[in-house]
């Protein structure tokens, strides 16, 4: 094609006139502050223009002071781990950690849901999504009708005085230690391998849970591993996207390809 | 449709990135780990050309997973946009829509929902299908745009057919105003 004849004319320049306002209501700022300096001297000035690391640290947040009490449902007793010997073959402590799950209520909290998950299993204490949503909103952690970034991962649980590290390239060997560790685990995911909708090309796409080919878009919480049919090892997730997202167990070759798109990126917390 | 995945896939190879990879690619770098949602999904390709350099702006919207059966997935507006350098895939520009508002402030919530009538009837493979075959249409056409290959008129015309069933309605007046004259001249002016 010739590029003379395209109609795809470059972007007209930005016109948008909020901006230029606020750029001329910054300038007046600086002005009126260098105007300032004239007769307070150049610190206050300086300290108007170049704020130091204290004046742009984030603002303390008060936690709530929750008066909730666990309301989760208690796990189902026919879950088959349930059933399942917990002997060396389950790698964590999926039983006890099925009763934190619940369904994300927002279309984009997964993630706040499964840093919720951990909080609530390591602190022993209550807290809800909406407190969550709420804290991390006001620290930029969250945006409404988007989601949480994964560099903003694990920063609720640092809020609750909880460690926490990332890691990329992680393995089902590392994720076996923390659990060992009685830590907790998030990891990042593509949902439509976990909840195989990638395998299922003939399934109608009104069916889908998700939009498919948008990558690892997902997090959930690795609860356990579970090698007591070596046959067919599974991991155990609780996976607020999904009402079956207790104790699901995914096979573990799905899991790792599941995993994989995130770059096998996994938060661990103690 | 192998046959033209095949044409479509020789015309983008060669050193050149390809769309589709360029889109898988992306959440694994630095700034968009950084900046946005993981949630979050990454929309249909805006090319533009200035000054003889090929870029490609990439709304980002939300959107949820259908948390129930028979729930459909809601869309939401988009909140940013990324370009990239076209050649490079290198950041060149990111735009968060609450500090720079293309648009008027839209209310809270979900403006719509996938799949959308015109693809409701696809499988899941068949959407796959032409969501490749629409990428690789892009490869060919920041191609033509960067001098390096034609974009033909029958080209033209598919890369306007599957844009216009795989474009999600609700999103298509936040696209037109982030690329008017692209989706102008692959949309028309008629439809919303």
């Amino acid at each position: 094609m010739d590029s003379q004849d395209t109609t795809l004319s470059p972007a007209p320049p930005d016109s948008n006139g909020n901006l230029f306002d606020e750029f001329e209501s910054a300038f007046e700022h600086d002005m009126q502050s260098i105007a300032n300096a004239v007769s307070s001297g150049f610190e206050s000035v300086a300290h108007d223009l170049f704020p130091t690391p204290a004046d742009l640290a984030v603002p303390h947040i008060d936690l709530p002071q929750s008066d909730l009490t666990f309301v989760n449902l208690p796990m189902p007793d026919d879950h088959p781990i349930a059933t399942t010997p917990t002997d060396d073959t389950i790698v964590g402590d999926p039983l006890d950690d099925l009763a934190y799950w619940h369904l994300q209520t927002a279309d984009d909290t997964c993630a706040i849901c499964s840093q919720q998950f951990v909080i609530e299993q390591l602190t022993g204490q209550p807290v809800s999504e909406d407190q969550l949503v709420a804290l991390a909103e006001a620290h930029g952690w969250y945006k409404p009708g988007g989601g949480t970034s994964i560099d903003d991962v694990g920063n609720l649980l640092q809020l609750y005085g909880l460690h926490f590290e990332k890691h990329d390239n992680e393995t089902l060997d590392d994720i076996e230690a923390q659990l060992k560790a009685g830590h907790g685990v998030i990891v990042g995911v593509r949902d439509e391998i976990l909840w195989g909708t990638d395998a299922n090309p003939a399934a109608s796409i009104a069916t889908s849970p998700t939009i498919p080919g948008q990558g690892a878009d997902h997090a959930v919480e690795v609860i356990g591993v579970d090698r007591s049919d070596p046959n067919n090892p599974q991991v155990i997730l609780n996976d607020s996207g999904t009402p079956n997202g207790r104790g699901e167990l995914v096979p573990l070759a799905t899991f790792m390809q599941a995993w994989a798109p995130s770059g096998n990126m996994m938060v661990e917390a103690w | 449709m192998e046959r033209m995945l095949a044409q479509s896939g020789a015309a983008a190879a060669g050193n050149g990135p390809t769309m589709e990879r360029m889109l898988e690619e992306l959440r694994a770098t630095p700034l968009y780990r950084q900046l946005v949602p993981m949630e979050a999904g990454i929309g249909w390709p805006i090319p533009l050309r200035r000054e003889g350099a090929v870029f490609v702006t990439l709304p980002l919207f939300g959107f949820g997973v259908a948390r129930s059966e028979g729930k459909r997935i809601e869309i939401h507006p988009p909140f940013a946009s990324l370009t990239l350098a076209w050649s490079t895939k290198r950041p060149t520009k990111y735009v968060d829509f609450a500090f720079e508002r293309p648009w008027p402030k839209p209310p809270a919530g979900p403006v719509g929902i996938f799949p959308h009538e015109s693809i409701a009837t696809l499988s899941v493979g068949e959407y796959r299908e032409r969501r490749s075959e629409l990428l690789a249409l892009y490869d060919e056409l920041c191609g033509a745009l960067s001098g390096t290959g034609s974009f033909p008129a029958d080209r033209s015309a598919r890369f306007s057919e599957l844009l216009r069933l795989l474009v999600e309605p609700s999103l298509r007046p936040y696209y037109r105003a982030l690329g008017p004259s692209f989706f102008d001249r692959f949309l028309g002016t008629s439809t919303p």
